[in-house]
């Protein structure tokens, strides 16, 4: 199935996020999936922000390194970017076209963006309407400039003389929802009726924080990422659903509370966007080298859940899960995306995420007459106890160790005894990884989160591949070796420069893997993928 | 309803430990202000003072060195009909923990924060904190302390709280009152409960105050001024 690539290239402000929002809606309405990869430094103003528009009338996209189509706002953008076009690519530079008098004319220098949107549309030989539909709607409640901006649009359209493109468009309509994956996790998060947030800015997250605001949920805007998980604790020991959105820099001060969390068993969700490291890293740049990080994070030993999910369906339905095993098990769930997860634009059938429907599971809760004598901690078969809040008795949650009730105890066999139950709790849990591809194929991918779009558009052209996808790597679900010990090869293919999964599967299954790595802020290109694959199966 | 609060563990602290008093103080303050034990949370921090979690009988909830306040703030707002109370010690409070406090105070949060000041860090066995003297000889400052002390009434006056005391543990009438009041006060109250420590701090046992007889109108009026004693401010 034909896939083409678009980027548009600009200084930052000059509404090149935007134009990736209304171009890939556009293409939606005609039926293409779409992905929007944005790239961009970490500045307000200036330099070189960038998106690429994949599409194609399959799912599941991957960036590309090579383009079929450039538009450039700006020469110096032009002159970063025209070598990536493909040998019959198109590359086009604002000022050359005439993008900057059409603003100019219309007196509004930011529908520069939209003109220049008309004009790709000309080329790619589609239907104006449609676009139009799009501006509409964009604008819906901006009535003074949605005029200028249907005015850019149909100027911008109209420079185009050349042969545009001929892309076949689907026969068959489909409706294709767009959303970033900060979007899709946010409304996880007001579905799953977490009530609770506490979040400090940080790429990739911010956008949580905005979405959230001025939504059903108490939005604390702490002075530092410690008192913010402390007071999601607070929160969640109170009764309600709570969670603390981050990247790297600051779980890493949120340490200590996951371990808070874990000891007295306060029941928290913790999304960690990665981003990388080490340090302040590249700010704005993807990375998945916080996995060894989620997975061990914290002095002592605890019980923890980390989820990885991998595209927009997966976002979803393990953003309200994660709420849901927090409160079964009692423990802290750290839900993993990324900046290329959170911040790219995802396509997804229409009603996909509507008919996903988790019912809220509180767990265990103590009530009437078990409150009566309560123990905050008492011991059980699955190590879980029943939870109460403050409000319906008096009761002891304690970070020291502690005995049934809560009271702080130094006893060599209760020690013993709660951290068994501790550990007890998470033994029954179930899946944790799916599997694409072949079936008893010699060769199987292996990987977990983002890269999850990434391989499945790469086993649509290698059919012989297997792929399996961890998205709950942790606790580690052991059943993977009966799959994987049948394959020849497993080559596990992720976005860190040691390979921590590929460590962790060793350990785990004591099978012999390969490793395709890269952590160099960028996503795994689909030729670049395809070469290091046939490089690693030889 | 089980009014005497107690817990079937007795007290651990030394004898002659003001912790003593400042129990007695908190359950007098909640028996006088008619709470039901069910109804209060008190977050505790790590530390000598904080081991009071074992000793009385409400939603006690031990949390993290320096993080009682946070977890407070979690609390109240989570489920507002709760009285929420943190404690911690000076180290908690003023040293490990400062930028809560002066955040907590800056946002009004309605919540009382007891500090417990013995002027040292007590539990790790008495090295000098933010709080302690100047001039003071402790373990880590064998020439004396060479800093002015944090005082966490004058972080609070400049962030924005609402409700400042001050009282030494050895009153115990006048802490339970003060500690009445600003568990009744709607939003941020900050009781500094001078408690000086008969093992690590005994030169400073016999602290010497003045009582305020009203609280100030003005801020300045009292920033600097550890020698005060009462409501300082009450808006
Ligand atoms: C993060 C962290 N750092 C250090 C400690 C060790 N620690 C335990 S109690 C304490 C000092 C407590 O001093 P203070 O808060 O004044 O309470 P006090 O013992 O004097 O009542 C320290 C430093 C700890 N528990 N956690
Ligand atoms: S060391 Fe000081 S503060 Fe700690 S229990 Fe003993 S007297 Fe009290
Ligand atoms: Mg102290």
């Amino acid at each position: 199935m034909e896939r083409y690539a678009l980027k548009i290239s600009g200084p930052a402000g000059a509404g090149v996020m935007q134009a990736g929002e209304t171009l890939s809606k556009a293409l939606n309405r005609l039926g293409f999936f779409t992905l929007v990869y944005p790239e961009y430094p970490s500045r307000i103003r200036g330099g070189d922000n960038h998106i690429q528009i994949i599409f194609s009338q399959k799912p599941f996209l991957t960036p590309r390194e090579k383009i079929d189509i450039l538009l450039a706002f700006g020469k110096k953008n032009f002159e970063e970017h025209k070598g990536e076009l493909k040998e019959n690519g198109l590359g086009f530079e604002s000022s050359e076209i005439g993008l900057e008098k059409i603003a100019e004319e219309i007196g509004n220098p930011l529908v520069i963006n939209t003109a220049g949107l008309g004009f790709l549309w000309s080329v790619l030989g589609f239907k104006r309407e449609i676009l139009e539909e799009q501006v509409n709607k964009d604008f819906e409640d901006k009535p003074k400039v949605l005029d200028l901006n249907l005015k850019a649009v149909f100027q911008g359209f109209g420079l185009n003389q050349k042969e545009s493109f001929k892309i076949e468009t689907p026969k068959t309509k489909k409706e294709i929802e767009n959303y970033s994956g900060n979007e899709i996790l946010t409304k996880a998060i007001l579905n799953a009726d977490c009530r609770f947030a506490s979040i400090y800015p940080m790429t990739p997250i911010n956008s949580i924080l905005t979405l959230l605001s001025d939504r059903e949920i108490k939005l604390f805007r702490p002075e530092d990422e410690i008192a913010g998980i402390m007071a999601a604790i607070g929160a969640s020991y109170a009764g309600k659903r709570s969670m603390v959105a981050t990247s790297g820099g600051g779980f890493s001060l949120m340490v200590e509370g996951l371990g808070l969390a874990g000891m007295a068993e306060i029941p928290l969700v913790l999304v960690l966007g990665q981003r990388t490291g080490p340090s302040t890293g590249m700010a704005t740049f993807s990375s998945q080298a916080d996995l060894n990080f989620a997975i061990n994070a914290g002095h002592g030993e605890f019980p923890r859940i980390v989820l990885t999910p991998g595209d927009a369906e997966e976002l979803y339905r393990l953003g309200l899960e994660a709420f849901n095993l927090a409160e079964r098990y009692q423990v802290p769930v750290i839900l993993m995306t990324d900046k290329y997860l959170a911040e790219n634009r995802l396509s997804i059938l229409k009603d996909v995420l509507g008919k996903i429907k988790v019912k809220i599971d509180r767990g265990k809760l103590a009530e009437g007459k078990e409150l009566d004598g309560y123990k905050r901690y008492e011991f059980s078969l699955d190590g879980i106890s029943k939870r109460a809040f403050p409000g319906q008795t008096a009761f002891i949650t304690n970070s020291y160790e502690h005995n049934e009730y809560g009271f702080s105890d130094d006893d060599s066999q209760n020690r013993q005894k709660m951290m068994e139950k501790r550990a007890k709790k998470l033994e029954s849990l179930k899946g944790g990884f799916e599997i694409f591809g072949k079936k008893g194929a010699k060769t199987f991918l292996v990987g977990w989160g983002s890269t999850k779009e990434i391989l499945l558009d790469l086993i649509d052209d290698f059919p012989q591949l297997g792929y399996l996808h961890f998205w709950r790597p942790w606790p580690f679900p052991k059943e993977v070796k009966t799959i994987l010990k049948e394959a020849e090869k497993v080559i596990v293919i992720e976005g860190n420069f040691s390979g921590q999964l590929a460590s962790l599967l060793e350990k785990e299954t004591e099978l012999k893997t390969e490793k395709i790595l890269k952590d160099d802020g960028r996503p795994l290109f689909y030729h670049e993928i395809r070469e290091r694959l046939r490089k690693a199966e030889r | 309803m089980n009014t005497d609060l107690s817990t079937p563990n007795l007290p651990t602290w030394c004898p002659g430990c003001g912790g003593y008093s400042f129990l007695t103080a908190v359950k007098k303050a909640i028996i006088k202000n008619n709470l039901a034990p069910k109804d209060v949370v008190i977050t505790y921090d790590i530390g000598c003072s904080a081991n009071m979690v074992n000793f009385i009988n409400l939603c006690g909830f031990a949390t993290l060195h320096g993080r009682s306040i946070p977890v407070a703030v979690g609390v109240k707002t989570a489920n507002p009909k709760l009285t929420v109370i943190a404690q911690g010690g000076d180290g908690g409070i003023v040293s490990e923990g400062g930028n809560h406090l002066v955040h907590a105070s800056q946002r009004n949060d309605d919540i009382t924060v007891l500090v417990n000041n013995n002027y040292v860090f007590a539990l790790t066995t008495g090295q000098a904190s933010s709080a302690t003297p100047k001039g003071l000889k402790t373990r880590t400052t064998l020439q004396g302390n060479p800093f002015e002390p944090l005082s966490a009434i004058d972080l609070a006056v400049v962030s924005g709280g609402s409700f400042l005391a001050r009282t030494p543990v050895s009153d115990l009438n006048k802490t339970t009152e003060i500690i009445a009041k600003a568990i009744e006060h709607k939003g941020f109250s900050l009781v500094e409960i001078i408690q000086p420590c008969v093992i690590w701090t005994k030169e400073l046992l016999k602290p010497s105050g003045q009582w305020v007889k009203e609280p100030f109108t003005k801020r300045e009026s009292f920033l600097g001024r550890h020698d005060l004693w009462g409501i300082l401010y009450n808006k």
